[in-house]
């Protein structure tokens, strides 16, 4: 599935945060959505899958736009995971999950929607926790919990808002393996984070965004010392370790 | 997708879906227990032999008029209002993400007392005396009717600020306190103006009261309350959605606003219906979905399901209580609720802080 932002506009009513974007993400791609805090990138995840509706432009998916499908279409074909919150403390690890199959469900989960919920649990190590309430999970596995929710939706697009926040560090990393398996599924990854080194050693295309405008977009070259100056107004330095490229701040 | 081993899991679910299974049955079990012992009990104490007889088609004459006269209908009336108020708790609670809710934290006993007053003191219905329109003590039906209206004018408007606002918890909350104040400070001026017989009907009225069951008000109970009840099974998954965040509901496909607004006018009707015909019984629709829960966990359409009959369950056996705890004198049920409801809900409050949640 093809995404196309055409010239889209967002803000609220005292301010603009996006101003005129254009951009695609690819079919299969695991991109990364960069910049500071504010410059727009949670809210250009939430327009993909009509979270928040433009002010103008358009967003497309495969040449039709967002706005004619209705609301199970896309939530049969985009899955998302909010940055905080996203499930009731009180619902089952089961219950939270099988919720993914809302899009494919007329009335009630009928036996596959039970089925599929039961191998992504196996799939995702989650059975000794499957009837344990949200609320009293660890950070990491209510993570794993969530992304396992989105796709048990079977989605085209996954749209995570920074999954990797609030985890310690084995478990950003836990969480971007899950992601990048995921994506070599077919699966388009969209991650709005602010780990540059988790997104350079996972992700395949970056966007980088700096107060509701694109800097650059393209493969691992966009992610240049020049263009993160340009970002965060800090000086990095690109260092290169046995093949992979890390990102340096420069401090005092 | 690897192939693995879920059995572990399946079987984890199966259990707890026997479980849940087992304990609907149970209830509804006890629910026809609770019906045979409120047919039997009262001034007249019938055996269950002779209410099995009456119900088959046989017995007394004077058996058969107590039973299908007096007792039957204010038996299913205190059934469907029971089940009536307690779903509608259970949503209101669920859509407004408020475990305080209740059909009456949005307005709507406020408004139906108003209406109530309004048809007694001003439309001039308690008999006798009128301010514009002569006594209109010969229609009955006129304070049931503007009480049913009103709870119907509340239910509109709180949709219509949602509306405006936006149908988030937060509105709905604010929109029900207000509605609250207005319709409560209207009822305290039609008592401040109405005659000693009027302010005696008007406080009357108030008392949530089984006795003035008839089968036309609990057919039409069970008119509304039957596809009110699928309404809210139907939609179970999406209330399931809901609890998990209004951005989550709307990326797996739930239309928020929409079934939010739709949950309310719905449960405002169940509510108001059993409002207006027997006035205010209060705590069911609060304490309930909380016993509910509490047994059977938080998936909604097992809540739901279990509301309706708990609710029964409490509202039957509060009439029973109101019928025998100083027979031959008969308490209005909606002190009963009261009495019992406080307690119980202090229960759930000390349980819940000593889980530290």
């Amino acid at each position: 599935m093809v995404i196309e932002v055409e010239n889209v506009s967002f803000g609220y009513s005292d301010k603009k945060i996006l101003h005129g974007l254009d951009c695609t993400f690819d079919g299969g791609e695991f991109y990364a959505v960069i910049g500071p805090n504010g410059s727009g990138k949670s809210t250009l995840i939430r327009l993909l899958n009509r979270l928040l509706i433009p002010d103008s432009g358009s967003i497309q998916l495969n040449g039709r736009s967002v706005k004619d499908f209705p609301r199970r279409f896309l939530a049969q074909h985009i899955g998302y995971v909010p940055q905080s919150g996203g499930s009731s403390d009180n619902a089952t690890v089961f219950d939270t999950i099988l919720l993914g199959r809302k899009p494919h469900i007329k009335w009630a989960p009928g036996k596959s929607d039970f089925q599929k919920t039961e191998s992504i649990i196996h799939d995702f190590s989650l059975d000794h926790l499957a009837l344990r309430l949200t609320g009293e999970l660890s950070g990491g596995e209510l993570q794993r919990v969530h992304i396992a929710r989105a796709l048990v939706q079977e989605p085209d697009v996954l749209i995570l808002d920074e999954p990797t926040s609030s985890l310690d560090l084995s478990h950003q990393i836990d969480v971007m393996k899950m992601l990048k398996k995921v994506s070599t599924k077919g699966i388009t990854v969209i991650v709005a984070i602010h780990d540059l080194n988790l997104a350079l050693r996972y992700a395949d295309q970056f966007l980088l965004l700096k107060e509701g405008r694109i800097i650059a977009m393209g493969d691992e070259r966009v992610i240049s010392e020049q263009n993160l100056q340009a970002l965060y107004d800090v000086e990095v330095q690109k260092v290169d370790v046995e093949g992979q490229s890390y990102i340096l701040p420069l401090l005092d | 997708m690897k192939d693995g081993n879920s059995s572990e899991t399946g079987a984890l679910i199966r259990n707890q879906q026997k479980r849940r299974l087992y304990f609907i049955l149970l209830s509804v079990l006890l629910l026809f227990v609770l019906f045979f012992l409120g047919i039997s009990m009262g001034s007249s104490l019938l055996s269950f032999s002779d209410v099995a007889e009456v119900l088959i088609g046989g017995g007394n004459e004077i058996s058969r008029q107590v039973v299908f006269q007096i007792r039957l209908p204010r038996i299913l009336a205190a059934i469907a209002t029971g089940a009536a108020l307690s779903v509608s708790g259970a949503v209101i609670q669920t859509v407004i993400r408020n475990p305080l809710g209740s059909p009456f934290t949005l307005g709507l006993s406020a408004a139906s007392a108003f209406g109530a007053a309004f048809a007694i003191v001003v439309l001039g219905a308690a008999g006798g005396v009128s301010l514009q329109f002569g006594s209109l003590a010969q229609f009955p039906w006129i304070v049931t009717l503007s009480a049913f209206l009103f709870g119907l004018i509340c239910a509109l408007l709180i949709t219509g600020f949602a509306r405006w606002r936006g149908a988030t918890p937060e509105i709905l909350v604010m929109a029900g306190i207000i509605l609250t104040s207005l319709f409560q400070s209207g009822t305290s001026l039609l008592q401040y103006i109405s005659t000693d017989v009027e302010l005696a009907s008007v406080i009357s009225w108030m008392f949530g009261d089984m006795a003035k069951a008839t089968w036309d008000k609990v057919t039409i109970q069970f008119i509304v309350l039957i596809p009110a009840i699928l309404f809210f099974v139907f939609n179970a998954f999406s209330f399931n959605a809901l609890n998990a965040g209004d951005e989550v509901a709307s990326s797996l496909g739930v239309n928020v606003d929409r079934l939010r607004l739709w949950a309310v006018v719905v449960a405002s009707l169940c509510a108001a219906v059993a409002t207006a015909f027997f006035g205010i019984i209060a705590f069911v629709g609060l304490v309930v979905p909380h016993v509910t829960r509490w047994l059977v966990g938080y998936n909604d359409r097992v809540v739901l399901i279990s509301s309706v009959i708990m609710g029964a369950i409490f509202l039957l056996l509060a009439d029973i209580i109101s019928r025998t705890v100083v027979a031959p004198v008969v308490i209005p049920v909606g002190i009963v609720t009261s009495f019992v409801g406080a307690p119980f809900f202090l229960f759930l409050i000390i349980r819940k802080v000593r889980k530290g949640r």
